[in-house]
């Protein structure tokens, strides 16, 4: 017998997968914000040559990169409320552990940017009067930020998909979302066709405006 | 600007970069360090523009320390060995950007960093280029754009570090002519670093020759080229013969080769310095010697002749017409006789006793 695809199920549900859209694209943005904007902080202090700043820099990412996601987000979601008595939602819990992986990642990215720019740049920055943050804002970064543009493209990409994860503490994203639907009109081949659909159409746009951005700054030398 | 230094030391490590370095530069004078790689002359350099530190000695500019004052507030512009152009800025913001990250009290107006900036690349001939990228000039266009952006800060002194090393040899001679003249028309102190000799003695005032940390000789380019202090010095400014010689009668003789007149009292053996191009050469079916090679390179004829002597292998330069004029061919038998010598005390160590460039006999 031939299976006959219906997706008649979903189409009545659709404000379900698309309030899971929505929610997974909120996730998605918080977490990527807030990782790039603390990952410069470490990745900037980890360049800086202090070791009283560099190395707790260094543990912090270590412990972020070398632990799974999903255990974070079940330590945040399950643990941390027992530790401090500060009980959080599931999007809270997951929008933290995401954040704090996702910011990990981009330190290493920054640290490598800024390490693979010459040292003769930043000499001819001191040269001319420079201290170190206003090199770094003015000639470090602006350059080394071009170089990093595809490794921060490759880690938004894995964190739109990894969201997926937050699920397991019930955050109603898409794909929890997508397990419910699949649960209740036993249709999962259809539920799970629509909503790789989805997360293409919510992470490609972002992928394709990281090349037209790397295309760009390409031109500019 | 006139820049004195008194006993700078550097070591990294074990290793001493520079040793005891004693060295005063006149105001609005052009001055050439010359050396091998790891002579010292580019951790100097960098002393002197506060990117570096020294271990110890004292560095005076214009009477007053300087090690105590930061790079920016030395009046000091520097040009690096491979340029270091901000690649994410245009020609003119790269000039300019020296003005522009000066704190507020001392920062001209925009009108005034582009009307600077406007005549910095006049100067430099590059006024076409302004909205360029560095990825997009060449090697000799970096060169001015470095050089302008040096120029920007008004400094009372201009350091080059290399400044021609990775450019061809035309544009080479090109650029460090034209820099030159730039220098004259400007009358700042200028101190740059090379290793390539020619370019040290076509350029400077005066030329300090390093090795291993240390001063061999500060002098003119004549006078370096023709009393040189050192064997160092010899053999490093231009390719020289070095032929073991005895010592007879206070008289230096050197088998195979017809030498000059030199008195060398008190020694019984000792190295005698010959350049290629003060040796002439005569058939001879008796001589000792015979003709190896001969290569023809432009306008000059290099022979390499081989000696029955401890001598071993000279080479000569003669020019071309003359060694056509005298039908020499490889394998022909030849007399050399040396029109000018030089010998070092203590058997060429380096122990720095001037030179007696001999007259001819």
């Amino acid at each position: 017998m031939i299976y006959q695809p219906d997706f008649s199920d979903i189409v009545l549900n659709i404000d379900l997968l698309a309030r899971g859209a929505w929610l997974t694209l909120a996730l998605w943005g918080l977490a990527l914000g807030f990782g790039l904007a603390a990952g410069l902080v470490l990745g900037v202090v980890r360049s800086a040559g202090n070791r009283w700043l560099s190395l707790p820099a260094a543990a912090y990412v270590e412990v972020f990169r070398n632990t799974p996601v999903l255990v974070q987000l079940v330590w945040f979601y399950f643990a941390f409320p027992v530790l401090t008595g500060w009980q959080m939602s599931g999007f809270a819990a997951a929008a933290l552990g995401l954040s704090l992986n996702t910011s990990a990642y981009c330190a290493e990215i920054f640290r490598g940017g800024i390490g693979s720019i010459a040292r003769g740049q930043w000499e001819a920055g001191r040269a001319l009067g420079m201290g170190y943050p206003a090199l770094m804002r003015r000639i470090v970064l602006p350059q080394a930020v071009r170089r990093m543009v595809p490794a921060f493209t490759n880690r938004g990409i894995e964190l739109g998909k990894m969201t997926a994860i937050a699920s397991v503490i019930s955050v109603h994203e898409l794909m929890y979302e997508a397990r419910q639907l699949s649960a209740t009109t036993f249709r999962p081949l259809e539920v799970f066709t629509v909503i790789a659909v989805l997360y293409f159409v919510v992470i490609y746009p972002g992928t394709w405006l990281s090349y037209r951005l790397e295309a760009r700054l390409a031109r500019r030398g | 600007m006139s820049i004195d230094i008194v006993g700078i030391a550097k070591n990294f490590g074990r290793f001493a970069a520079l040793d005891d370095i004693h060295l005063r530069v006149a105001d609005g004078e052009l001055l050439a360090l010359l050396g091998p790689s790891g002579s010292g002359k580019t951790t100097l350099l960098r002393i002197i523009a506060g990117l570096e530190w020294p271990d110890g000695g004292e560095l005076r500019m214009h009477g007053s320390n300087a090690l105590g004052v930061r790079a920016s507030e030395r009046g000091v512009g520097f040009v690096f060995q491979h340029y270091a152009l901000f690649r994410h800025m245009t020609v003119s913001d790269n000039v300019a950007f020296g003005l522009q990250v000066r704190p507020r009290a001392t920062r001209p107006g925009k009108a005034d960093i582009a009307a600077r900036v406007r005549e910095l690349l006049r100067l430099v001939q590059l006024e076409a280029l302004v909205d360029r990228y560095p990825d997009q000039l060449s090697g000799g266009q970096r060169q001015r754009v470095a050089l302008a952006r040096a120029l920007a800060v008004e400094p009372r002194v201009l350091l080059l570090d290399e400044p021609f090393g990775a450019l061809d040899a035309k544009v080479r001679k090109e650029l460090r002519r034209w820099l030159r003249r730039l220098h004259d028309e400007l009358g700042m102190t200028t101190i740059f670093v090379t290793h390539d000799q020619e370019e040290a003695l076509e350029l400077a005032d005066r030329v300090v020759v390093m090795s291993q940390g240390r001063i061999e000789q500060v002098g003119r380019p004549h006078e370096l080229y023709d009393q040189p202090a050192t064997p160092f010095v010899q053999r490093f400014l231009g390719s020289v013969n070095a032929l073991p010689g005895r010592v007879e009668a206070g008289r230096i003789i050197a088998e195979g080769i017809e030498l000059p007149r030199i008195a060398v009292p008190g020694e019984t053996e000792a190295t005698v310095f010959v350049r290629p191009q003060e040796i002439d050469v005569v058939p001879d079916a008796d001589a000792p010697g015979h003709i190896r090679f001969i290569w023809l390179v432009g306008p000059v004829a290099r022979l390499e002749v081989e000696l029955q002597s401890p001598a071993g292998i000279i080479e000569i330069e003669l020019p071309r017409e003359v060694a056509s004029a005298g039908r020499l061919a490889v394998g022909q038998r030849v007399r050399l006789t040396a029109r000018q010598a030089r010998v070092f005390g203590g058997q060429g160590g380096g122990a720095g006793r001037d030179p007696v460039p001999a007259p001819a006999a």
